[in-house]
């Protein structure tokens, strides 16, 4: 067949070239091969791509080797092509048009897809700046500092404004201005820990006294700053107008909200026997270096009750004038005493007795400790009848009441007495007593309970342990008892628990009560003993122990301390550096 | 002449720096808090927190300096040398007001924050001193663009030369011009290589096919190989070099976005601390 094949080519400024060629062929092949009739070069137009064949009179186009083809848009294997149609092939658009004169068929080739250029599509396939990735600098900081403001400022500050205190603690969830908290609150203070504003009153103000107050009321201060001697003393400035927060600082974790730091206390009390000489206190450093020995508050006088400190290096001074006389070392021998019941042997908790729990001894009383042995049975005849302890003058009325109604009554069983008294008295009967048995039932009775009143005030009963004094006019009988003080703590300043101690030692590890003859001893160790076992704040080798392990900041029975600033206190009143002392004849 | 940023003015303000260090650690160790251990709360903490604060502030105004050609003042050589120095001084700084008390809340956010923010500067400061010198060497005096260049014109050497054989070696070298390409994505930028590169492997198939081919087309193999050798090694320069541009400019998109989220933290930090005091 003869062919007429056209190559068209379009210029960049419009236009178009056209090449034609005739060939005369069996079959007109499309493709790279250089025997093709239509040659494309062209990469993607394979070595042998299509062929048309004339048959029947008329056209066919084929594929060869599963090549891309297409006519009229439509993929194609093998069909008729007539005049009109578009083949395309590859790039390529092989257009059927009509033949001219002494041809049997005519085609316009054109490439219509080229490959373009290399450089320019190499670079729009390559990123080669990370700015090209998306990656924007300005918008990313604008979104973090836009979404750190409102989640850490905006929020937390519109959740304050829209909450009164209590409809904030009642927020469910976690409350946005939980992300300011600095640190974990302390313990005894978690309870509080998610409700800010119980402390944190009033914003950009430092939590104030009354928010403490509010559930801290009681709290009393160091010592009583309003004492005339101290009041407006600017040396005490740092104690009495510092708010609590100065000291207790919160937001620490599990430290405990307490000042525990022996400087603290000693940057003042290393000198304050020349600060504040009134006070009656000593220059204290640290435990290691610096403690003084101790000072208990031993009763100077047992009738008034007044107490002072003597140091207990003092030894001549160390006298406790408790109105008592109490052997220890008798008590306990270690062959033991007579009970009631035969001989036994005492220890410390026979008398002594320590609630489980409790820091301090229960107080000691005839009727816990002593009663047991030494009953108040003032006439062996009548062991059930005794005398009431601490009723010193109800104690003589009974003593003279029980002769008298022996002595009215008669029937005491003793021969050696009057019969006047030993012989019943029937009403009416008239007494008759002969001889030298016949006395004045009164004067009897008068002398008896004298008697025996001075045996057992003076030496069986009352006297045996109370210090007692005798003369016309102190008593019904003549007699008096100097009050018994027995002394609770002897140091209320310090705090020392026996229950935490008690595993671990004896009582005579500490008090050297098998050697005490008389009540007047202080059966106290001195400080020494403590520091056998107790060291500074920063020991390595012994319980590291600061100011606050044994004393109080704020000492129980001082003013109130909060709200600090407002706070004024009348009548200074030191008692706690008092001992609490029990008097014996209040105890009825 | 040229004079390193670090050696500047013989270390003036490096010096500086450890002054500043220095003072802080002194007063750190002397400083004994009557309440706790040390944290922002002493009076310590607050001076500590206070010139890191302003310290931050300044440090990120060399943002703004850096701009200002006309600026007067100090060159913009001693703004850079003294934002180094000073902002590794932060790290202590900044430390030391914490007092080592951290938690999950905005004060430790703001820490974590600088921390980044310093530590990718210190990543920015490697990439500076480090990374010209190689891309130097990695460009043998031709620029990407260049780079790029040759390659395109390797692709179509290429095709020509592959016309006149069969068609699987054709389709091998058209995927291999029409897919090849440099960088990517931020992971493939940084990486400097491409793993999947499609023209090492075409380059792995045609010398497969040229085992085989007829002899008289040797000589074009050889031809296309060699191009296709010399495509990879420029592909391998260009990734390189997109790598080391990528070092030069990643960290700061740590260092300038995180640098304004920490001021936000520091101004929410600031502000918490005194209105919850």
């Amino acid at each position: 067949m003869e062919v007429l094949i056209t190559y068209l080519t379009r210029r960049a400024k419009g236009g178009v070239s056209r090449r034609s060629e005739e060939k005369s062929a069996e079959v007109l092949r499309f493709g790279r091969s250089t025997n093709a009739e239509v040659y494309l070069a062209d990469p993607r137009i394979r070595y042998d791509h299509a062929v048309i064949h004339q048959r029947h009179g008329g056209f066919f186009v084929e594929v060869e080797n599963l090549s891309d083809l297409r006519v009229n848009g439509q993929p194609t294997r093998s069909r008729p092509v007539i005049v009109g149609d578009i083949i395309s092939i590859g790039p390529f658009d092989v257009s059927v048009v009509e033949p001219p004169e002494g041809m049997d068929f005519a085609i316009e080739v054109e490439l219509v897809r080229p490959l373009g250029d290399d450089y320019a599509q190499l670079a729009a396939r390559s990123t080669i700046r990370l700015m090209d990735y998306g990656l924007r600098r300005r918008i990313w900081s604008w979104v973090g500092v836009l979404v750190i403001l409102g989640v850490f400022l905006v929020a937390p500050i519109v959740f304050y404004s829209q909450h009164s205190e209590e409809s904030a603690e009642k927020t469910v969830g976690t409350r946005p201005d939980t992300v300011w908290n600095s640190g974990p609150i302390s313990s005894s203070h978690r309870l509080i820990a998610d409700q800010c504003n119980t402390c944190h009153q009033k914003p950009f103000v430092q939590v104030l006294d009354e928010a403490c107050a509010s559930c801290h009321e009681k709290t009393t201060h160091h010592f009583d700053a309003a004492k005339p001697e101290l009041a407006g003393d600017p040396r005490f400035k740092n104690v009495t107008t510092k708010s609590c927060n100065k000291c207790h600082q919160e937001h620490n974790g599990d430290l405990s909200i307490t000042i525990s730091k022996e400087d603290f206390c000693t940057d003042c009390h290393k000198d304050i026997e020349k600060s504040a000489p009134t006070l009656n206190i000593k220059n204290a450093d640290s435990f290691d270096k610096g403690h003084p020995e101790f000072r208990p508050s031993v009763i100077a006088d047992s009738v008034s009750g007044e107490a002072h400190k003597v140091s207990l290096d003092d030894m001549a001074a160390l006298v406790e004038k408790s109105g008592l006389k109490f052997p220890h070392e008798l008590h306990l021998k270690k062959e033991g005493v007579r009970g009631p019941k035969g001989k036994e042997t005492l220890d410390c908790n026979g008398c002594h007795l320590l609630t489980k729990g409790a820091a301090t001894f229960d107080p000691i009383g005839m009727e816990g400790a002593c009663e047991r042995c030494h009953q108040l049975v003032f006439d062996p005849r009548r062991p059930d009848r005794t005398l009431p302890h601490g009723q010193v003058h109800n104690a003589q009325m009974l003593i003279r009441e029980f002769y008298s109604d022996y002595g009215l009554r008669g029937g005491i069983d003793d021969v050696q007495d009057p019969s006047a008294v030993v012989d019943r008295h029937r009403p009416g009967q008239q007494i008759e007593t002969p001889g030298l048995r016949q006395t004045n039932p009164r004067d009897w009775a008068d002398s008896q309970a004298q008697r025996v009143a001075d045996q057992a005030f003076g030496k069986t009963m009352c006297g045996k342990c109370h210090e007692v004094s005798a003369g016309p006019g102190l008593g019904p009988l003549n007699w008096a008892v100097v009050p018994a003080r027995v002394t609770k703590n002897w140091m209320p300043a310090g705090r020392f628990d026996h229950s935490a101690h008690s595993d671990m030692l004896k009582c005579e590890s500490c008090h050297a009560a098998r050697d005490s003859k008389k009540a007047a001893d202080v059966l106290l160790p001195k400080v020494a003993v403590c520091k056998d076992c107790h060291g500074g704040e920063s020991a390595s080798n012994k319980v590291p122990s600061t100011c606050i392990t044994c004393h109080d900041f704020h000492v129980p029975g001082s003013p109130s301390m909060v709200p600090i600033k407002k706070a004024s206190w009348n009548g200074p009143d030191d008692e706690a550096l008092l001992p609490t002392t029990m008097p014996q004849q209040e105890r009825d | 002449m040229h004079q390193s940023i670090l050696v500047f003015r013989n270390f003036r303000y490096l010096k500086w720096a450890c002054s500043i260090v220095a003072i802080a650690m002194v007063l750190y160790w002397f400083h004994e808090p009557a309440y706790g251990n040390a944290n922002g709360g002493t009076w310590l903490g607050y001076t500590l927190g206070g010139f890191g604060a302003v310290l931050i502030v300044w440090l990120m105004w060399f943002g703004i300096r850096k701009r200002r050609y006309g600026a007067g003042g100090a060159p913009v050589e001693d703004w850079l040398s003294a934002h180094i120095y000073l902002g590794l001084a932060l790290v202590i700084i900044g430390t030391l007001h914490t007092g080592l008390q951290f938690g999950w809340n905005v004060h430790t956010l703001a820490y974590m924050l600088m921390m980044i923010v310093i530590v990718s500067g210190v990543f920015g400061l490697f990439a500076y001193v480090r990374v010209p010198e190689l891309m130097t060497r990695n460009r043998r005096g031709m620029t990407l663009v260049q780079m790029m260049h040759e390659i395109s014109d390797l692709d179509s050497e290429c095709r020509e030369a592959a016309l006149t054989l069969g068609d699987e070696i054709n389709q091998i070298i058209l995927t291999a011009a029409q897919n090849t390409r440099i960088g990517g994505g931020v992971i493939r930028q940084l990486s400097g290589t491409d793993p999947d590169c499609v023209t090492a492997k075409a380059s792995r198939d045609v010398r497969h096919l040229a085992d085989n081919a007829p002899p008289e087309q040797a000589e074009v193999y050889r031809l296309l190989l060699g191009q296709l050798a010399r495509k990879e090694e420029l592909l391998a320069r260009a990734r390189r070099d997109v790598q080391f541009k990528a070092l030069l400019d990643i960290w700061l998109y740590v260092h300038v976005p995180l640098s304004f989220a920490l001021l936000g933290a520091l101004i929410a930090h600031i502000f918490s601390v005194f209105f919850y005091w």
